[in-house]
């Protein structure tokens, strides 16, 4: 998993970019679908998202600690251990990307983005396809640009997801 | 600056962020939707991610 010496564009600029767009498009369809207005009001909230301005630093965290948990404690130790040490780096990236997808499979299923799919139908599928994208789009990240990039990639997307939404 | 010293202060960097949001939060504990969500950032969660977070970083460099 050593990654080549690549400059600030490839582990910040455009992570960031990437994650600002995915972002973007998932507040786009919920504009359309008002899938997070049902959920607030299922919750009894007035909104899904942390008020400004304490969502700037918390939604900044708390991307950081969640890659940190979903990929970054488990990848690098379960390629290490299959990839290198057991199959000799025979497989690696095969290794690499099976791990990976299970491991992007967490959030989606664990968040209940099926139970919202079969509870309320079309109207949860965008939600749950932008989790799923911002998922394997960090595992795609950590392979080519490192634990940074994945972080920006996820900061970029909260920051249009739930700072700017959180604003409209 | 060899690469793995850089990899380590950029993993250090990340954490001190964390540490950053763990004082913010403790100063206003009314920003968090739920006490789940605030509790994600006391200490606990953060130090036992970040340790294995650090053992998972000799095993990517």
């Amino acid at each position: 998993m050593g990654h080549p010496d690549l400059g600030l564009n490839a582990k910040i600029t455009w992570p960031l970019a990437l994650g600002a767009v995915l972002g973007a498009v998932d507040l786009g369809t919920d504009l359309y679908t008002h899938w997070t207005r049902t959920m607030a009001a299922e919750m009894h909230l007035p909104s899904i998202h942390i008020a400004w301005p304490l969502s700037v630093p918390i939604y900044f965290g708390g991307a950081i600690l969640v890659t940190i948990i979903y990929f970054f404690v488990l990848l690098p130790f379960l390629y290490w251990a299959i990839a290198v040490k057991w199959l000799k780096g025979r497989g690696e990236a095969a290794v690499y990307w099976t791990v990976g997808s299970l491991l992007a499979l967490v959030e989606p299923l664990t968040q209940g983005d099926i139970q919202a799919i079969q509870q309320h139908g079309a109207a949860a599928v965008p939600s749950a396809v932008c989790d799923l994208l911002l998922n394997f789009g960090q595992v795609w990240l950590l392979r080519r640009s490192g634990l940074v990039a994945a972080c920006a990639f996820r900061i970029g997307y909260y920051a249009v997801w739930h700072v700017v939404y959180g604003l409209i | 600056m060899s690469k793995a010293w850089r990899s380590a202060a950029a993993y250090v960097a990340l954490v001190l962020c964390l540490v950053g949001v763990h004082f913010v939060l403790a100063d206003n504990p009314e920003a968090a939707r739920s006490a789940a969500q605030a509790a994600v950032f006391e200490w606990k969660v953060p130090g036992i991610v970040c340790g294995l977070g650090l053992v998972s970083l000799l095993f990517s460099i």
